[in-house]
């Protein structure tokens, strides 16, 4: 059966979306098959990242959300999508497959989930449908920040739940509030990811800061990027800079996602 | 009962957001439930290592709190618990401003 990993930070502005992307492409290219679900239904955007254009979306999950379609139906193969620094394609071992579950991008369809609502269990089926349908060996959930009812459900369901936050007081805070909650919801096992790490903060003082603070492993403290912020989600980054020091923390992501 | 779990048709249903005021020993139990999309008595009993009495017991009180619901694949069957999650409430706001954005989505 596949493992659900959910990306989540208390706080808007961490870089779930990126770092769910990169790590989840990076799976798939250790020939593994993934899919990716954009739960961030109030504000989609992981699709950018992938480069699948609005006009390539015959359905998305608000469509399944409103019964119109199968969850299946709802997942596009975007590894032709991902390009490397030379502009090709990227190379998936055997096996490897790259899928997503994109949000609406359109206005009105965004303003009817918030007007309307959605059945959450019929959210939950979606995910383990799409693992069973789809034969994923992974899925990840990107989602929106903070906690509510579709949030709370990707934390409760997750074998691996990585938390990101920032090195700021009001991140420590709020990510206190969703260790906290995870641990009420039984989660198997829950990481954390420093992202936007100062350069002249001293990496190791400040994993083992976090790691002492809400008693949970530190796997990652990706530095703050001029080159990733440069690249302003206009494709993988890890992909198009293998040897970068942002690229090498998201392998560390990587080692703790296929040791589960 | 709070809005969100008294919708128009006056059944209870409940958010994950109230599963989190469970005792502990009924949420460890409805939080399996929930991963595992529904299960029996007996598989919570020997996942959770919990006494089967003491996991029907707490079966049986999730399903009265209306978070959970109980049913028969088939006559005879083993009785099997799935979770049962309120739709996500809609947000509060006026009419006429979602009128007002479907209106601007139409002229776009």
């Amino acid at each position: 059966m596949g493992k659900i990993v959910s990306i989540h930070s208390f706080r808007g502005g961490t870089g779930k979306s990126n770092v769910t992307a990169n790590t989840s492409t990076q799976v798939a290219m250790r020939g593994y098959r993934v899919g990716v679900v954009d739960t961030d239904i109030q504000s989609p955007g992981i699709h950018v990242i992938f480069g699948l254009d609005d006009s390539q979306m015959n359905y998305s999950l608000n469509d399944y959300l409103w019964g119109k379609c199968d969850i299946q139906e709802t997942a596009y193969s975007v590894g032709q999508y991902v390009m490397d620094g030379h502009n090709n394609s990227v190379k998936l071992a055997p096996g490897g497959e790259i899928f997503l579950i994109p949000s609406s991008i359109k206005a009105g369809e965004i303003t009817r989930i918030l007007r309307d609502g959605y059945d959450v269990g019929l959210l939950n089926e979606g995910f383990q449908d799409i693992i069973e349908r789809l034969n994923l060996d992974y899925l990840f959930i990107d989602t929106h920040p903070g906690l509510n009812e579709e949030t709370l459900l990707s934390i409760a369901i997750s074998d691996l739940l990585l938390l990101i936050l920032r090195p700021d007081n009001q991140d420590f805070q709020g990510t206190g509030v969703t260790v906290d909650v995870a641990r009420k919801l039984g989660v198997p096992a829950l990481s954390l990811v420093i992202n936007k790490l100062l350069t002249s903060y001293d990496a190791n003082a400040v994993r083992q800061t976090v790691a002492d603070t809400f008693a949970a492993e530190v796997i990652a403290a990706l530095p703050l990027s001029e080159d990733v912020a440069g690249n302003a989600s206009s494709g993988v980054f890890s992909v198009m800079y293998p040897d970068h020091a942002w690229s090498r923390q998201i392998y560390a992501i990587v080692d703790r996602v296929l040791s589960l | 009962m709070t809005e969100n779990e008294m919708p128009d048709d006056g059944a209870v249903r409940r958010t994950l957001l109230n599963a989190l005021d469970l005792p502990d020993d009924l949420r460890m139990v409805f939080n399996y439930v929930l991963r595992e999309r529904g299960s029996t008595a007996e598989h919570v009993s020997a996942a959770l290592n919990m006494a089967l009495d003491q996991t029907d017991a707490a079966l049986l009180e999730l399903v009265e709190l209306a978070y959970l619901e109980a049913y028969h694949n088939e006559p005879e069957s083993a009785v099997v618990y799935k979770p049962k999650l309120a739709k996500r409430p809609s947000r509060r706001i006026a009419s006429d401003l979602w009128s007002a954005l479907d209106n601007s989505e139409s002229n776009s």
